[in-house]
């Protein structure tokens, strides 16, 4: 499946002196979980409408499926399921007849819409409130709702434009868990978010945009390769000297040690058995410690490392 | 068809609101129907004016005049001719009419002057002192036409009575015709309220439907999908319409059915359908228009109150148009209520009017024009709010 999905080149979009979307390029290849991620006003969704002909653009090309992507391109449209940033159902109908109504602009077929309809209900957990009307569900459910709108005529690509915003954590961990098995059913799927944690616990590649930009684009582990932290260890201490703090930093792999408020901080940048090594030093010095901590750098890091602001700024 | 089945799907959700304005419409019409034919009867049982006279001149020419004029009107004498008593009678409504006859009224009148030779007062909120007047013009017309002819004076204030009391027995039977209201059409009054319900009918039932169909998420998640644009519209304006025939023809034959209709002019009945048909049309447009504004429930209901109001007072609809004033009418043709309401007087017969087809048609062909303006504003609101959604 090394086909393309997706494949936009040199992406421009302005709204008059704002430019939305930078020379964005990108390519998502078919069965492939693939994350943007980026500030909010970071270009995501302005490169969502984009890819969709939702929104004229100002340069560059777009292709779904190896063909021009245009607003009259309906055999495309046919292959792609939408899951909008704002939940986009009717109020006056009920979570059933909503999903039926979303199924039928795709699926002609009574009988295949009436079984794809009933399969998104069960997919996304809403068989207990088919009659319901949007208004009566939680945020967490309409989001579920939202979802099932999408995905009912089982799309090949689908886009999902920030699905968890305001969702409890255990819609949330539904919602992602679908999202996977989706794609293990073998849809492509685009997925936007500015919550670093989802996008590395289920996206295959990454693009991190910012101001319109793509200022990286790779695996988890590619991204996190691209900056020079690696593994931040944290020790709580009472006291450090000045010489002790210079000895530290003279360690292997090490390249930044604070001590503030009873902290020990000790950047790595990279290397193995770093925790191993600072702590022999300090138990040779015969200082005493408490909790201790060791963490990778997280999405957030390369973020930070890259664009010196954090990702929700 | 998915559209045309999702329109119907959603009107189910305003359901109540048409049932409830249904209702209230069939009651009203039959309410209105029942009170504007007793209104009609007692307008002409208080023709008869309580009316006095102060006469300066006392001869047989002013009591010939007062003679007259109590034969068909109430006479209320009074001791005293001091006006101020006679004006606290009038506040009071004891009389509505006072007649000064001057010294020196013989005289004139034998000297061929017959206009303001007397004067009068009356009440200005009493429609028979008009009534009156014309009594009194019709007595001095016809007493100018004797005694100018040669006659006497005494003689021709003879002949006046006699022939004007003739006249008079002959108006009765036309004031006894029209009570039973044989010149004008009862179903008339039906088609014409129907005017202000439909406005508000469809305002406050269609246009949330359509408004739902246009909501800027909702529309472009549509947009997203394989479904063509003109499918799409395809299958909410057949919803549209269907739902407005459907509405119309419920309407129509409410009225045939609570017996609305005056059955033995089913002609008449079918030009005024005709007429309701094409106003349906116009406000099918407007519905459009105002529901391309994605008002929600309260803006919505203030909307549908100031247009199917407003039309409907300035229009004709709970005043009828020769009571309005002309610069009321004027402000009033730019109103396709206007020309519906002309349209449904003529046909009913309403103030006397006799129907033209010339005149009916004219008066269709500019209910069409209002309704080729609103579809034309419609179709530029949702052109640039197309270009708008792929801008923005």
């Amino acid at each position: 499946m090394n086909e393309t999905a997706v494949k936009v080149n040199e992406l421009v979009k302005r709204y008059h002196d704002l430019v939305a979307v930078d020379h964005l390029n990108l390519e998502i290849k078919q069965g492939e979980i693939f994350g943007l991620l980026g500030p909010n006003g970071s270009g995501k969704t302005t490169t969502i409408n984009c890819i969709l002909s939702l929104l004229n653009y100002d340069n560059g090309e777009i292709e779904v499926f190896e063909k021009p992507m245009t607003s009259d391109n309906y055999e495309a449209k046919a292959k792609i399921g939408v899951v909008m940033q704002n939940v986009a159902v009717f109020d006056e109908l009920t979570v059933y007849e909503n999903i039926d109504y979303f199924c039928g602009l795709y699926i002609k077929d009574k009988t295949l819409r009436k079984q794809y309809t009933e399969d998104a209900i069960r997919f996304v957990g809403l068989e207990d409130y088919c009659k319901f009307y949007p208004k009566k569900l939680s945020g967490g459910l309409l989001r579920r709702l939202n979802i099932a709108c999408g995905i009912a005529h089982k799309p090949k690509l689908i886009i999902l434009d920030e699905p968890t915003v305001a969702v409890d954590p255990q819609s949330r961990n539904r919602i992602l868990e679908g999202i996977m098995e989706l794609n293990r059913a073998g849809a492509t799927i685009i997925y936007t978010s500015h919550y670093m944690e989802e996008v590395e616990q289920i996206c295959k590649r990454i693009a991190i945009m910012d101001t319109g930009k793509c200022i990286a684009m790779g695996t988890t582990e590619e991204l996190k390769k691209m900056i020079k932290k690696r593994e931040i260890i944290t020790i709580h201490i009472l006291s450090v000297t000045e010489d002790d703090l210079k000895g530290l930093r003279g360690l292997p792999h090490v390249y930044s040690v604070t001590f503030k408020d009873e902290k020990l901080t000790i950047l790595c940048d990279g290397g193995s058995h770093n925790l191993v090594r600072v702590l022999d030093y300090l138990q040779n010095k015969e200082y005493s410690f408490g909790h201790i901590h060791s963490e990778l750098p997280t999405l957030n890091d390369v973020f930070l490392e890259i664009t010196g602001k954090e990702l929700r700024d | 068809m998915q559209n045309f089945k999702t329109f119907f799907q959603i009107s189910k959700k305003y359901i109540k609101t048409c049932v409830i304005y249904f209702v209230i419409f069939l009651i009203l019409m039959i309410a209105m129907t029942h009170l504007t034919a007793t209104e009609k009867t007692s307008k002409f049982t208080a023709d008869t004016v309580d009316f006095t006279v102060i006469d300066k001149d006392h001869t047989q020419a002013s009591q010939a005049l007062i003679d007259y004029l109590s034969k068909k009107h109430h006479f209320v004498s009074f001791d005293s001719e001091d006006m101020d008593s006679i004006k606290d009678n009038m506040y009071f409504q004891m009389i509505q009419y006072v007649i000064m006859i001057p010294e020196g009224y013989e005289e004139q009148l034998k000297d061929g002057k017959y206009e303001d030779i007397i004067t009068h007062s009356m009440r200005t909120d009493s429609a028979a002192g008009y009534f009156f007047n014309q009594d009194i013009d019709s007595y001095f017309q016809a007493l100018s036409l004797y005694h100018t002819a040669g006659t006497s004076l005494e003689n021709a204030l003879n002949q006046t009575e006699e022939v004007l009391t003739e006249i008079q027995k002959n108006k009765v039977e036309v004031l006894t015709f029209e009570k039973s209201n044989n010149g004008t059409n009862p179903s008339g009054y039906y088609f014409q309220y129907f005017a202000y319900i439909l406005i508000a009918f469809m305002l406050e039932s269609m246009a949330p439907i359509l408004s739902a169909f246009q909501k800027r998420d909702l529309a472009a998640r549509i947009s997203c999908s394989s479904m063509r644009p003109r499918q799409r519209s395809i299958g909410i304006g057949s919803g549209a319409i269907a739902f407005s025939v459907i509405l119309w023809v419920l309407i129509v034959f409410a009225g045939l059915i609570t017996g609305q209709y005056r059955m033995d002019t089913p002609q008449t009945i079918l030009y005024m359908a005709g007429n309701s048909f094409i106003y349906l049309l116009v406000i099918v447009t407007l519905t459009l228009c105002v529901a391309s504004f994605h008002l929600g429930g309260h803006s919505l209901s203030l909307v549908s109150n100031v247009i199917g109001l407003g039309s409907s007072f300035l229009c004709g609809v709970f005043v009828p148009l020769w009571l309005l004033s002309d610069n009321v009418t004027q402000i009033a043709r730019f109103l396709p209520t206007y020309w519906y309401i002309k349209n449904n007087n003529m046909l009913a017969g309403f103030n006397g009017e006799a129907f033209v087809l010339g005149n009916y048609l004219q008066n269709i062909g500019l209910q069409l024009l209002f309704a080729v303006t609103f579809l034309t504003v419609y179709f530029v609101i949702h052109i640039r709010r197309q270009l708008k959604l792929s801008d923005i």
